[in-house]
């Protein structure tokens, strides 16, 4: 055989050139693309013809290679008897020219990097390898796009597209094989054909999905405590910045409210209720293995200090990385992560390699554009001092002065609000590549991102830029080890101290600039205008790094050894500066005032854990046991620093006059001891047995070790023979679990005496003992009782799940008196019991599912009722025993009096001959005199309100037809208040210094008798803005969270461009709300950080609607 | 690379991370951060030091020794009234009706007793350290005035000091807490000889006088005196007044108005006092005493007659204001901060004065002291021969020279009832004479299980 090079031919001789042949075919098959001749040379190769002729397709090759940059590679004899070809003079794109040459037969082009094409005749005869094509679709005629396609024992790989087409070169007599996660892997034999189409069957052994439990992964079926697995590709429907934002109404028990419309605004997560008075409440996250405690695991109060000055750590975290996310919520599943295990789990896996040998790419861009969902309309510069005017005159006060009610005459109007908007576009790019090698020896996902996302508000702004790696290889066939990094830094601009309430409420009869040019300010006030105090510098940044390193090895088959080092660091700056012209800064003789704060946080975590997994007839036993040590340390430093040269250039705190400086730090430590057994009998019954001890610096020298065991058992009914040819059920399981878990979220060392500096005596800085320490102080014990049934019905069309649980929290940390002779008046103390009770319900059902059109829809919801059972003399804010941590207590509004008379009598039935208060008129509201003894005094403050809802929960749906996939999330939250703080300050007239809502012109008058609003009166001196129910509102509601509609582009089109697939979607998040709450939004959550004042909606920063437009490739 | 290989790199590693590890397992094994421990915080006489000034910091912080106690005991007393914003459990002690679970009552009562435990920690861990004996002296000295100062307010205020024989003293505290178990009250003269052997011991070895901020053993007698005049012992008083006027450490201010104009800086006649300055010791007292507690009418009726007026009443758009204590500056800053006199040299002169003529019944020597105060100003001289009279004019000086400063008058008030001199319902009504001392807190009270008895009538 002799082979032709159109270049340097001669350099080789016959046998060599074999030789060479063979090595470059090799190495085509890794780093070459299959295509047809339509696709191989670049779009814009053109070639010109001088004149027609008649020519060999050989010397067509000469002519494409004189003009274009490729060169072509192929057996010298190939087109020997190949018949000619007539080309006409002018102008042909190679690639036509290609096609019209060797349009009489079939060949395989291939083009190589550097430009260099092979081309074989397709035969199959030859050994050579051919291209087979096909499909791979499930059972029901579902194409089956990802599945792995390989010739058995080479590297030659490749994954089927959208449709489940795949092609790949193979010779006669290889098998290909085809595997894909919950199918029967299928190995096909390549004889003639060239077309060979398989149809996967589902393996109902590995059914299905494999879950993430702490220290290892349990399938589905064989769980037995309740986790919830969410999947990522659903959380990015809405393109959320950050990830916990997005698990709203995905799963049941998990309450998600994002904190405010806040750029990067973290959410808070409360799973199956609240347990700690002190402790923050957010579950622990585990990222890859990594615990995560929110606030650094210290305690609320610490991380409420902290909340404006750093980000959270999950900020850090791009959420189209993940590949899952797993929720623990019982305890047979939390016990395992022992002390810091009562608040639930959240397990987030990132996007490893795929066992492709083909590199998998993939890059999407989301542009995105945001606004509030509602606004309020203020008063104009006219009306507001209508109003002013009313309301004195109402009082029968003079009207304060002219240069303080018109300082800037009466004829200016600013509309603040739209003075401080912007319209926010925000951008999100991700790139990532993954694969590996076919035999899974090793593994790689790399990704990077950049977030960008502006805030309605001007001068507000996140900033994110994302790395990742995931990078495993086996050293041998027992040992593994691998490496994780991620690095991320973030910026948060403006929105910690940017609150729309100041803005809105700013006077409209201010200009922005006085007439000098400076910024104009109420001259009664210390507060500068809104529009200039957006423009002072403040800004949060972070920094993250995580690095962790694995080995993994197999002592023998069914034993192995992991062992994991990680360490974080994340540094936080904020930086906030207000400057000399500000008018607090006038008023107090300074030249400019920075706050800075510099904390940084470092984690260091070694886990060894060794499983053990055996099966032996009809047993199967699963075990992990492991040893963890985790060492937390922080310190910081904050700076007040004040009186700067300028406000531009020189504003560090080394360049100011006078500066304080606070340092503060914590370091803590844990070690644990950890096991889970699981014992399962012919997949009929199952057992787990789940324990860990942990050792903490938190615990007081009477507690050094804590112990949370945990035990679950199941039943599963469909392996019974009374159900297992049953049509109906296909899998039915009960199981029930109990287990202790606990919380040590507070600060470190409450047990001892410490001294500290900080006591400061003509400069000279002393030290003194700290609060009174308590010996015994422990973490907080969560027993838990977790009672459900699983369920599949209909062939899998119809799953669920029902469940009932019951958490009981003893031991909780309040304050407790201490006698005052120790110079203290409280300390913390574990006394408290709390609990929370509730159902859980979830069901899916695949509504319509034919090849055309599919329709799956999936209702969670879950119901839960917390109370304080006993305080035990213990206290903290204002918790009763009998009602939940989040209700409101005020006055009850019996509505507004309507004449003298009715107040008349009132007060002279009152034993103190007021009624509620001395000035009060008609037009005030009617307070409800609660315990009838006369008049309205503190005895008749009550609960009027709760924040946690009734039910709460989520609907989603997904359509699929066509190239087209639709998705709508609902989520819903029922019988929750909310204290609507802006109906006092902007509808119920106090003073001239801030603006009102144009719904304060239906104030009560005389005239205007049927509203629920009181008169316009200047100082209030009925105080109708005291707390009450007038304020409490019904904050149910029932919203289109997200809508998605996605088009995947179709992969005729896409081969040309070298892509494997592509999708385009349409979101909008926040589309409609159907509520009775008249604030701007009921679904806020601004004081995150704070157990006692959830449902609190200040209006600090609206919730904001987003519509985004993306695109997703894979390359 | 075979498997021999292989094991033997796992071996190395496992046996690797299992030698990292124990250091790695230590992670229990920590100190907290920017915090000392009880065993190591004072192992030298430095750290001693250290501790000292963070014990003397808790006369600055919280404003509790600043502004609360004087303002409030002025209250009770005849020389103030509450401001405009001041709450009604401020108005309380105007009205001498102080509930068990006022809130000034209990944060008061506690700071007290946390500058104690602080100078119990000083007192107890330094006399157990070795070296130089003078300056550990000098250390525990300066510890033991702060002590006895605390147990004399909360004695004055929460105690029958008047009474020898009774039992409602104050919880002494001699040691640190290490828990918060009850203990019960000990009796009035174990309080008063508590108090007086921390002053003898202060008065041995605490420095010589070199600056008003810190505890001298000049500042230790006088206290000394005080502290006598209210044990009745009036000759011993009177004898330990005169050594401390008689001491060329310390002189009278030329006038009145000079010892607040002065305040901190190159000052004559403060003998033990707090400092300010406009970064860490930055506190609010002038404000206070313009919001919260203002110069009674009473008072400022009173010093409508005397020299002394202008120097202790300021005027602000036609309403009076403390002079006294009336914005500051501090290295040419304009402050709201100022500072509190625990003791200065016109206050001794009239200690001496009425101990002299209680104790040693010598009208003129009385008169001399009295009239030393009392002329600084350009007042005439007090002509008064008899000892009736004398005592009440000796009580109306100290209304004119220490009105609305510390409350003085208050005490005044009550000891001279008790010595039969005055009626003082007619001066300062009270609903029960039980209303002479402030009740005990009511969390106290309860959490010890009556262990700690409650004053009579309340």
């Amino acid at each position: 055989m002799k082979i032709k090079l159109t270049n340097a031919a001669s350099l080789f001789k016959d046998k060599h050139l074999l030789n060479v042949m063979r090595a470059f075919i090799l190495f085509f098959c890794t780093l070459t693309f299959g295509m047809s001749s339509e696709g191989v040379l670049s779009q814009d190769a053109k070639i010109s013809i001088k004149e027609d002729k008649t020519i060999s397709v050989d010397e067509v090759f000469d002519i494409i290679r004189s003009q274009t940059k490729y060169t072509f590679l192929y057996q010298s004899d190939l087109f020997k008897n190949f018949p000619k070809v007539e080309i006409k003079k002018g102008v042909i794109s190679a690639n036509k020219l290609l096609k019209q040459s060797l349009s009489a037969g079939k060949y395989n082009f291939k083009l190589s990097t550097d430009n260099t094409i092979l081309i074989e005749e397709v035969s199959i005869n030859k050994t050579l390898q051919q291209t087979i094509k096909g499909k791979v679709s499930d059972e029901s005629g579902q194409p089956l796009p990802q599945v792995t396609v390989y010739v058995k024992g080479s590297k030659n790989g490749v994954t089927s597209d959208f449709d489940g087409n795949y092609s790949i070169s193979a010779s006669s007599g290889d098998i290909l094989v085809f595997s894909y996660v919950g199918m029967i892997t299928s190995e096909v034999e390549v004889s003639d054909q060239t077309s060979i189409d398989v149809t996967m069957k589902v393996d109902t052994e590995s059914l299905e999905e494999v879950v993430i439990v702490g220290y290892g992964t349990q399938k589905r079926k064989d769980i037995t405590g309740s986790v919830s697995r969410i999947d990522a590709a659903q959380v990015n429907k809405l393109a959320p910045v950050n990830f916990e934002s997005a698990l709203v109404g995905r799963a049941p028990g998990v309450q998600v409210v994002t904190a405010s419309g806040a750029p990067g605004s973290p959410a808070s997560i409360r799973i199956r209720g609240i347990t700690s008075v002190f402790g923050n409440n957010e579950p622990l996250y585990v990222i890859d293995g990594l615990p995560i405690e929110i606030g650094q695991g210290q305690g609320n109060s610490f991380y409420s200090q902290n909340y404006s000055s750093t980000l959270s750590p999950l900020s850090s975290i791009n959420p189209l990385d993940i590949e899952s996310i797993d929720i623990l919520k019982d305890a047979s599943a939390t016990a395992i992560y022992g002390s810091r295990g009562a608040n639930g789990v959240v397990i987030v896996t990132t996007k490893k390699g795929s066992y492709s040998s083909v590199p998998n790419i993939s890059l999407s861009a989301v542009t995105s554009i945001s606004e509030f969902t509602n606004e309020y309309d203020m008063l104009d510069g006219n009306t507001f001092h209508e109003v002013i005017e009313t309301a004195y005159l109402n009082r029968g006060s003079n009207l304060p002065s002219d240069d303080l009610l018109y300082p800037y005459g009466r004829d200016v109007n600013t509309d603040w609000q739209k003075e401080t908007e912007q319209s926010a576009i925000n951008t999100n790019y991700y790139l990532n590549a993954n694969g590996g090698s076919l035999n899974g020896s090793s593994l790689y996902s790399l990704s990077a991102g950049i977030t960008k996302q502006n805030g309605a508000i001007d001068y507000t702004e996140f900033k994110r830029n994302n790395l990742r790696v995931n990078l495993e290889t086996k050293l041998s066939n027992k040992l593994r080890v691998g490496v994780n990094f991620n690095y991320s830094d973030s910026k948060n601009q403006g929105s910690n101290t940017t609150f729309f309430y100041q803005t809105i409420k700013y006077r409209p009869d201010i200009p922005i600039f006085a007439e000098d040019g400076t910024f104009a300010h109420d001259t009664g006030s210390v507060q500068a205008n809104p529009y200039s105090k957006l423009r002072y510098p403040a800004f949060v940044e972070n920094t993250n790094l995580s690095v962790s390193l694995f080995g993994e090895y197999e002592i023998f088959n069914g034993l192995l050894f992991k062992s994991t080092y990680n360490y974080t660091t994340s540094n936080n700056h904020s930086f906030r500066y207000t400057p000399s012209y500000d008018v607090f800064e006038l008023r107090n003789n300074r030249k400019g005032t920075l706050n800075q704060n510099d904390s940084d946080f470092s984690s260091r975590i070694f886990d060894n854990t060794l499983t053990f997994t055996r099966s032996f007839d009809k047993h199967k036993i699963n075990a992990v046991g492991g040893i963890s040590y985790t060492q937390n340390k922080s310190n910081g430093e904050s700076i007040r620093a004040t009186d700067f040269p300028d406000d531009d250039v020189s504003v560090s705190p080394g360049a100011a006059s006078s500066l304080s400086l606070t340092s503060t730090g914590t370091i803590s430590g844990l070690s644990s001891y950890f096991a889970r057994a699981n014992y399962n009998y012919d997949d009929r019954f199952y057992m787990t047995f789940t324990g860990r001890a942990d050792k903490s610096t938190k615990f007081g020298p009477e507690n050094r070790w804590g112990y949370f065991p945990s035990g679950a058992i199941a039943w599963r009914l469909s392996r019974e023979a009374f159900l297992e040819e049953s049509s109906l059920v296909d899998d039915l399981k009960l199981r029930a679990s109990y287990g202790k878990t606990g919380s040590a979220n507070f600060s470190d060392f409450q047990y001892a005496t410490f001294f500290s500096a900080g006591s400061f005596y003509n400069n000279n800085n002393g030290v003194i003992s700290n609060t009174i320490p308590n010996p015994a102080i422990k973490w907080e014990t969560t027993n838990q009782l977790d009672i459900a049934v699983d369920f599949s019905m209909l062939d899998r069309r119809l799953n669920g799940s029902f469940g009932y649980f019951d958490k009981k929290t003893s031991d909780q940390i309040l304050y407790r008196d201490v006698i005052l002779e120790t110079g203290g008046t409280n300390q913390f103390a574990n006394i408290g019991d709390f609990g929370n009770k509730g159902f859980e319900f979830q069901l899916g059902y695949d509504v319509i599912a034919n090849e055309k059109f599919q329709w799956t829809t999936e209702v969670n919801f879950t119901t839960i009722k917390s109370e304080v059972l006993k305080l035990n003399g213990g206290y903290y804010s204002n918790l009763v025993e009998g009602e939940s941590l989040g209700y409101f207590d005020g006055y009850a509004v019996e509505g507004i009096f309507q004449d003298q008379s009715e107040i008349d009598a009132l007060n002279n039935a009152s034993p103190t001959g007021v009624y509620q208060s001395g000035n009060t008129a008609p037009g005030d509201f009617k307070f409800k005199d609660r315990n009838n003894d006369g008049f309205v005094g503190s005895d008749d403050i009550d609960i009027i309100g709760n924040a946690e809802p009734d039910v709460f929960g989520g609907w989603n749906n997904i359509i699929r037809f066509g190239g087209f996939e639709i998705s709508a999330l609902f989520n819903f939250s029922v019988g929750n208040h909310l204290y609507n703080s802006n109906k006092k300050d902007l509808f119920i007239f106090n003073s001239y210094t801030s603006n009102y809502e144009t719904g304060i012109l239906d104030a009560w008058t005389p005239t205007n008798t049927n509203t629920d609003i009181p008169r316009l009166v200047q100082g209030d001196p009925n105080n109708n803005r005291r707390d009450s129910d007038f304020f409490i509102e019904d904050a149910s509601f029932f919203r289109l969270k997200n809508l998605n509609i996605t088009y995947n582009l179709k992969p005729q089109l896409l081969e040309k461009l070298f892509i494997e697939r592509a999708s385009i979607f349409l979101s909008a998040s926040n589309v409609f709300t159907l509520t009775s709450y008249s604030g701007l939004d009921p679904e806020v959550n601004y004081n995150a950080s704070n157990n006692f004042s959830q449902g609190y909606d200040s209006g600090a920063y609206p919730p904001v609607s987003t519509f985004s437009l993306g695109i997703n490739l894979n390359l | 690379m075979n498997i021999k290989n292989y094991i033997y790199i796992a071996l190395l590693g496992l046996s690797l991370s299992i030698t990292t590890s124990c250091e790695l397992a230590d992670v229990t094994d920590v100190d907290p951060v920017y915090q000392v421990s009880e065993d190591k915080v004072i192992t030298t006489l430095d750290q001693a030091q250290t501790v000292l000034h963070g014990t003397y910091g808790i006369l600055i912080d919280g404003l509790n020794y600043t502004v609360y106690t004087p303002g409030l005991t002025a209250l009770m007393g005849t020389t103030m009234e509450p401001g405009p914003w001041a709450s009604s459990s401020m108005s309380a002690f105007y009205d001498n009706d102080v509930s068990p679970d006022n809130f000034y009552l209990e944060s008061n009562y506690s700071k007290m007793y946390f500058l104690i435990n602080n100078a119990n920690h000083v007192i107890d861990k330094t006399s157990k350290l070795e070296g130089d004996e003078t300056r550990k002296n000098e250390i525990i000295g300066e510890a033991r005035f702060l002590r006895a100062l605390s147990n004399f307010y909360l004695l004055r205020l929460w105690g029958e000091f008047y009474d020898e024989s009774s039992s409602y003293g104050i919880v002494l505290k001699d040691a640190p807490i290490s828990d918060a178990t009850p203990q019960a009250r000990a009796t009035v003269s174990e309080t008063y000889t508590s108090i007086l052997s921390d002053l003898d011991f202060a008065i041995q070895h605490a420095p010589n006088f070199s600056n008003t901020f810190y505890v001298s053993n000049l500042a230790a007698k006088a206290l000394k005196s005080k502290v006598l005049l209210y044990n009745k012992s009036y000759s011993e008083a009177a004898a330990l007044a005169l050594e401390v006027m008689n001491s060329n450490d310390r002189e009278l201010e030329d006038t009145f108005a000079e010892v607040f104009i002065k305040k901190i800086e190159n000052t004559n006649e403060a003998i033990f006092q707090t400092p300010f300055d406009d970064l860490n010791d930055r506190n609010n007292k002038a404000f206070m005493y313009r919001a919260y507690f203002l110069p009674s009418e009473s008072y400022v009726a009173t010093m409508e007659n005397d020299a002394r007026f202008t120097g202790a009443i300021a005027f602000s758009a036609g309403s009076p204001r403390n002079a006294k204590f009336n914005n500051s500056t501090y290295n040419g800053v304009p402050l709201t901060a100022d500072t509190e006199y625990f003791l200065r040299l016109g206050e001794i002169y009239l200690i001496y004065a009425e101990a002299v003529l209680r104790g040693d019944d010598d009208i003129d020597k009385a008169l001399d002291a009295l009239n030393d105060i009392h002329v600084r100003d350009g007042n005439d001289a007090l002509d008064i021969d008899n000892k009736v009279a004398l005592l009440e004019a000796i009580r109306l000086e100290k209304v004119l020279e220490l009105g609305a400063e510390s409350g003085e008058e208050w005490f005044d008030l009550v000891r001279y009832y008790k010595e039969g001199d005055i009626d003082i319902n007619t001066i300062k009504p009270l609903s029960s004479e039980t209303r002479l001392i402030l009740p005990i807190p009511i969390q106290s009270i309860r959490l010890s299980e009556d262990l700690i008895d409650q004053n009579p009538g309340y």
